[in-house]
């Protein structure tokens, strides 16, 4: 984007080169109409009127947030109830009629979307500040997590219909907020009401409602942080299944690879009238995170020294219609997965998986009948151990290829500190000898050091034959 | 040359085109969402709305608080006779909902009975009803003279959703110094007055401190 100081830069230079004769006057007309020569001291005086507006604007607030603190105890509950509502409507509604103005990036229209957008933002603020301000007024005593809930649902209507990614952000923030406070209100019997049941079903409306909201503002932040609430959310609908008679070493398999399959399968054209696999590399990034997550907590001793099958039958009070969520999802997974498996476009005839997606597919499988047998069958304690620290190894191992293979950055340096960590855990782990240690964090700090400089310089040397 | 001119004009045009970034987003986009947003606003004071209207006024005994524990904090938190386990524990109906036992776990739900005082005509300040029986369901014959209040076992104690008050500040530190000095001398004269509505949800009304009524 060509800023103003250039502009005005270009402006001296050119009256300089018109003087000196080095371009003739109709060149420097057309540069003059290219860059707007002519708007900049309109720009400058409308720009200062517009600070003179900003800063009277700021002390006209102050002057009303004072008075209203002056007199806020006095006040019946209908003039307070009026004032905020008048209060959100208005910042809202001029907020909007701001947003919604075409722009012009050379002159203050620009500046007027971003202020229409900043109120828009403000007016949600004030949306949580009126619901909070509410309860007070009427002396109603609600939890923490509705209010979150509540003011994260209006802020992400407002974005859905907007298609404001900046409200979807403040949304979901809010309602992840909301859910994670909220999570523990699911482990208790309580009395029905729609936000609980929002809460109970939040993978479905995560699923759905929220990563639509992604697609419709195009962002993959909003597509990440709507994995960010899914994730938990998914993990405690199976909970319920642990109140059955099914066996538990299949119901910790279940447990522990669900979540990273189902994203790994993530295929943005499952979704109608969507054909680019826009957030697919986004949800995979997250499934291999969750994986070096998994291995890393497994690869630890302590951990299968005290797993073992509870014998108790003290039920987890947790409602058993969160299961529907669980059950629609493991339909998603396994539709994902016959996409996965479904001969393609290009080979018309061949079943099976790519080569990447069949790794994974090996460590979840892995994964899953370690935690089978040791529970179910044996335990096996040192085999898990070792077959997780081997795991382990393989990711860093095959991300650090892909990341030299593809000249991945993020990949490279992943698996990087996945390798890193998991030498320096196992020799702490192991209570192994100063000097040993001594030597190993020499050697992975000159190891991390050699090797990093050699891949930058390595996409250093791919960018120059790209560009020659 | 030709070319570039070409070139210079076109982007010319485009640099003064494309940068009027045409948005038309129909006012219903906005509209529909912000009344739905004042809808969530509104549901809030909603019920205590319904339940002023139509409640019946029904004064109870608040349980003896610790003075410098009370009305410290931006709102301040008030239990009554009927938040105290032990109260309810002697009252008939008990046994059937914590099936023999004195905890009630967390979430249940409870409906207290309470039954308005005889004697209550002739005092400058009213006298708190009696509980008289519990009930895991709303009691279906209700006399004239009761009412049902519906509360929420927190494992400890009973939450009816009248313990919050927020108190305004310049009155804060009179109020609270009179309600101390009225517990130490006469614990019953510390009320507060609320209105229970059909389903038996509460909202507070006034307290009463001796003959001295304060409206929240």
């Amino acid at each position: 984007m060509i800023n103003e100081k250039f502009r005005r830069q270009l402006r001296q230079e050119a009256q300089l080169w018109q003087e000196e004769q080095l371009i003739d006057d109709s060149l420097y007309q057309q540069l003059a109409k290219r860059y707007q020569f002519n708007h900049l001291d309109t720009a400058a005086s409308s720009r200062f009127v517009m600070i003179l507006m900003g800063l009277g604007s700021i002390l006209l607030g102050l002057g009303v947030i004072t008075f209203v603190a002056a007199n806020w105890q006095n006040w019946s509950k209908e003039i307070k109830v009026i004032l905020l509502l008048s209060l959100f409507i208005a910042v809202n509604t001029f907020g909007f009629y701001l947003w919604k103005q075409p722009s012009d990036a050379f002159q203050i229209g620009g500046r007027k979307q971003r202020l229409g957008e900043g109120l828009l933002l403000f007016g949600a603020l004030i949306l949580g500040a009126n619901i909070a301000l509410m309860g007070q007024i009427f002396h109603q005593s609600g939890s923490t997590y509705e209010l979150f809930l509540v003011w994260g649902i209006g802020v992400l209507v407002m974005s859905y219909s907007l298609q404001l990614t900046s409200l979807g952000f403040l949304g979901l923030l809010l309602y992840g907020m909301g859910y994670w406070t909220g999570t523990s209100d699911l482990f208790s019997i309580q009395e029905f009401s729609l936000l609980r049941l929002i809460l109970e079903h939040t993978p479905l409306i995560a699923g759905i409602g929220l990563i639509s909201l992604a697609y419709r503002c195009q962002s993959r932040v909003l597509f990440v942080m709507t994995l960010l609430i899914l994730i938990p959310a998914l993990q405690v609908s199976i909970i319920p299944l642990f109140n059955s008679d099914l066996p538990q070493g299949l119901l910790f398999a279940i447990g522990v690879i669900f979540t990273p399959a189902l994203l790994w399968g993530y295929d943005d054209t499952l979704w109608p009238q969507i054909d680019s696999r826009r957030f697919q590399p986004a949800s995979r990034t997250l499934s291999i995170i969750l994986l070096a997550v998994w291995f890393y907590v497994s690869s630890f001793n302590g951990i299968w020294k005290n797993l073992s099958p509870t014998d108790s039958n003290d039920l987890i009070p947790i409602s058993n219609f969160v299961l529907i969520d669980f059950v629609i999802f493991l339909g998603i997974l396994l539709l994902e997965w016959f996409q996965l498996v479904k001969p393609s476009a290009i080979h018309p005839n061949k079943w099976g998986l790519d080569s990447i997606t069949s790794v994974i597919a090996g460590f979840l499988g892995l994964t899953g009948l370690i935690y089978f047998w040791h529970l179910q069958i044996y335990p096996i304690p040192e085999i898990a151990i070792f077959l997780f620290n081997v795991q382990m190894f393989l990711l860093a191992a095959g991300l650090i290829r892909i990341g030299l293979a593809q000249t991945q950055r993020f990949a490279f340096w992943g698996g990087m500190i996945l390798l890193v960590s998991q030498i320096m855990t196992r020799t702490f782990e192991y209570n192994t000898e100063l000097i040993l240690k001594a030597f190993v964090l020499t050697l992975c700090g000159v190891g991390v050091i050699v090797a990093g400089l050699w891949f930058e310089r390595h996409l250093l040397a791919v960018a120059n034959t790209q560009n020659r | 040359m030709n070319e570039t001119n070409v070139n210079d004009r076109q982007s010319s045009e485009i640099l003064n085109q494309s940068l009027v970034v045409k948005k038309q987003t129909p006012a219903w986009k906005f509209w529909t969402p912000l009344l739905f947003q004042l809808i969530l606003i509104l549901a809030v004071p909603s019920q205590a709305f319904y339940t002023q209207v139509t409640g019946k006024t029904v004064i109870l005994q608040t349980a003896p608080v610790d003075p410098y524990d009370f009305f410290r904090g931006y709102y301040q938190t008030l239990s009554y006779d009927i938040s105290n386990r032990d109260t309810l524990k002697a009252l008939p109906g008990w046994k059937e909902i914590s099936k023999g036992d004195d905890y009630l776990p967390s979430g249940t739900l409870i409906y207290v009975t309470l039954e308005q005082p005889k004697d209550s005509s002739n005092s400058p300040r009213p006298f708190a009803w009696k509980p008289i029986k519990v009930s895991a369901e709303y009691p279906q014959n209700l006399s004239n003279n009761q009412i049902a209040l519906k509360g929420k076992s927190t494992g400890w104690s009973i939450e009816y959703g009248l313990e919050r008050y927020y108190m305004p500040e310049n009155q804060r530190e009179q109020i609270n110094s009179t309600i101390t000095e009225a517990q130490m001398q006469d614990q019953q004269s510390f009320v507060v007055e609320i209105k229970v509505n059909s389903k038996g949800k509460a909202i507070p009304v006034s307290l009463w401190v001796r003959d001295r009524n304060y409206k929240f």
